[in-house]
């Protein structure tokens, strides 16, 4: 099991924590508005071929979000300053939805540092003939029957479970209160902060990777943003029988995905 | 202590079934249960209302803004506070307020403030709130989590604008403006007395007593809620070492005043629950937008008194639950003077707001609650606190004998 180191940024306005582990080439992956709670099973695949970085990104168990306000720019600069610090010059981006977005404004800001890049169901654009999910205002159930194929599958009900200790319940509401305070302020009211005036700087060969009954992102979207890209090789790909957390729901298939494109 | 009246401006019309048909009376309604001739009508009663509750000696009237909302149709409350203005002559006016985040820039509600500070020769309240979720973020659609920053930058833009007298350069965050300049004054010097009305934010007590302005509780749920906000916000009071004086304290509650206490429940019992039932029927998703409300606010407990989860515990009350919980003080003048005075002394309020045209109540119940409480209840209620504590928060208009008369007015 890895453990997180911390590393601080800006004097000090950002304490990062992060996962590391595995050797190879860099990966770095950027996590979903749910966070990321552990060294999770797909990281440990990217890590047998990889040195995977994971960053918990500010608010979501990293401090300093109050620093980024609402600029997209300096979320961006957030990232590329903690691979700065951790001295990684080169890297496969791995973003997933609000980190897919964050993956490819970083990707399209500085083009030459990313080796390949992955977007798994992305954020960061909307189609009004093809709405997202207003998912900040989704209860719980709502929520999971969006994010998963099947939301009576064991994943989906743990993925809405609140802990039963009262303490326990408390910090899982206040933390997801955090996590999405720090999402909507690049994602609120719709996710549209202007990427898809930027997908053309990136150059990277890219994989796009979405679940088939995506209810949050709709599927649709891959071929948006491959439209959008024309500046790189794209690659879509679509997993059956998953939603839009496809790594907890088909880890199998999408963890192939990745490691194909990746290690291709 | 002041009585100022107040009036949301619901929609009367709400079909019988609406809870249980409809998601939300507020953010995304069905626009289809409006009607813009009847619209006409009803926002003539209400201002008619309005100039009533002036005439019956309430010291102030007041206005908020709501939007995408079927309980209060005030997008602007200033013109509202306009059209009154010209027809009242002593009442406050009391704007509660502007939800000053979202005005870019803010000097918009700077120059309308003093407008109307301006026809009205002084009369204005200032109130600025945060803004509620629903309105801020779902409605207007604003970033939850930078809300409360935009709110402060302006805040302090607005406050310079009225108070410099020179030209000058805002260089905010959110706000860049190259020439501030206010030609138009505010009678009111060095500006109109600011009041913040507030839904239970910690730190918006703190931040109100720091600036000596106004605190207001505007709940639905009368004393129950005010109790707890009450005493969170006079608690940082002394910590703070502030006075405790009540005139920096504003509260809302609902009054319904009839010949006895029976007739109370004859005359109004049906637009009680039509309010709690229908007007706060807030889609949970909507109380409180993640970001809205500061971690250490989510921590200790408060939250938005929309929301499902609110609702839930009201639903199936009857007039007995509203009058018992104090929701409501309703009855005769003499059981209304009793408990008003008695939930004013507790928690030390020195700005009450009375509402008294609540959800589907018709004018000629409103003008009869109003005669009722004005004749009966008010005189006794304002001597609370007359001679112990010095208001330092209302207006302070011209003298009469210097106000433009409407119709006769000419400037020299």
């Amino acid at each position: 099991m890895s453990d997180l180191k911390t590393i601080t940024l800006r004097g000090g306005d950002f304490s990062v924590k992060y996962y590391q582990q595995g050797s190879g080439d860099h990966l770095v992956f950027l996590h979903a508005a749910g966070g990321l709670p552990a060294f999770t099973p797909e990281l440990q695949e990217f890590s047998k071929r990889f040195t995977v970085t994971a960053p918990l990104l500010p608010g979501f168990g990293s401090t300093g979000e109050e620093h980024l306000h609402e600029d997209v720019q300096k979320l961006v600069f957030w990232g590329w300053d903690l691979l700065d610090a951790l001295k990684i010059e080169r890297a496969i981006l791995v973003g997933h939805s609000f980190g897919g977005m964050m993956a490819a404004e970083m990707a399209a800001t500085e083009p030459g540092r990313v080796k390949k890049l992955v977007l798994v169901a992305p954020a960061g654009l909307f189609l009004a003939e093809d709405p997202t999910l207003d998912f900040f205002a989704c209860s719980p159930d709502k929520l999971a029957k969006a994010a998963f194929h099947d939301p009576n599958s064991e994943v989906a009900k743990a993925f809405v479970a609140v802990p039963s200790d009262p303490e326990a319940a408390t910090e899982a509401i206040v933390g997801r209160a955090k996590a999405l305070a720090m999402a909507g302020r690049f994602l609120w009211p719709n996710g549209d902060r202007g990427l898809n005036e930027r997908l053309y700087r990136i150059k990277a060969p890219t994989l796009i990777l979405w679940g088939e009954s995506d209810g949050i992102v709709p599927p649709s979207y891959a071929e948006a943003f491959k439209r959008l890209m024309v500046g790189s090789t794209v690659r879509v790909q679509k997993i059956a029988a998953a939603g839009h957390v496809l790594f907890a729901e088909q880890p199998q298939a999408s963890v192939k995905a990745v490691m194909d494109f990746c290690a291709s | 202590m002041k009585v100022n009246w107040f009036h949301l401006m619901p929609w009367r019309f709400l079909p019988p079934n609406f809870e249980n048909d409809h998601h939300s009376v507020w953010v995304d309604i069905p626009t289809k249960l409006y009607d813009s001739t009847r619209g006409h009508h009803l926002y003539n009663e209400f201002l008619d209302e309005m100039e009533f509750a002036d005439k019956m000696g309430l010291d102030g009237i007041c206005v908020n803004e709501h939007h995408a909302n079927a309980y209060g149709m005030m997008p602007s409350p200033n013109l509202m506070a306009a059209a009154v203005a010209r027809r009242t002559t002593n009442a406050n006016l009391i704007v509660l307020g502007n939800s000053i985040a979202m005005y870019n820039p803010p000097l918009r509600v700077a120059e309308e403030f003093a407008m109307l500070d301006l026809i009205s020769g002084g009369r204005l309240v200032a109130g600025f709130p945060v803004g509620s979720s629903p309105d801020d973020n779902f409605a207007y659609g604003f970033i939850p989590a930078t809300l409360r920053e935009r709110y402060y930058e302006a805040h302090d833009f607005i406050k310079k604008a009225w108070t410099e007298e020179e030209p000058f350069v805002f260089n905010g965050r959110y706000n860049k403006v190259r020439y501030t300049n206010m030609f138009i004054r505010p009678v009111q010097k060095p500006h109109p007395p600011i009041w913040i009305p507030g839904g239970g934010s910690v730190e918006t007590w703190d931040w109100t007593l720091e600036h000596d302005y106004v605190y207001c509780a505007l709940s639905y749920l009368g004393y129950e809620y005010g109790k707890r906000v009450g005493n969170g916000y006079w608690d940082r009071a002394v910590k703070l070492g502030k006075d405790l004086n009540p005139y920096r304290f504003g509260y809302l509650q609902l009054i319904c005043v009839a010949e006895t206490d029976a007739q109370a429940e004859k005359d109004y019992a049906e637009h009680l629950e039509y309010f709690y039932n229908k007007c706060v029927h807030i889609g949970d998703e909507f109380a409180d937008a993640p970001g809205y409300r500061t971690e250490a606010t989510v921590r200790a407990g408060l939250r938005g008194q929309g929301g499902n989860a609110a609702s839930m515990f009201r639903k199936g009350l009857k007039w007995k639950d509203f009058v018992d919980r104090s929701y409501v003080v309703a009855g005769s003048p003499a059981t209304v003077r009793d408990k008003l005075t008695w939930i004013l002394k507790d928690l030390n309020v020195g700005q009450l707001m009375a509402l008294q045209q609540i959800g589907s109540m018709p004018k000629h119940l409103v003008m009869k609650n109003t005669e009722l409480f004005a004749k009966e209840v008010m005189p006794s209620i304002k001597k609370i606190w007359a001679e112990e504590w010095e208001d330092r928060w209302s207006p302070k208009p011209l003298p009469l004998q210097e106000r433009a008369v409407p119709g006769q007015a000419e400037a020299r």
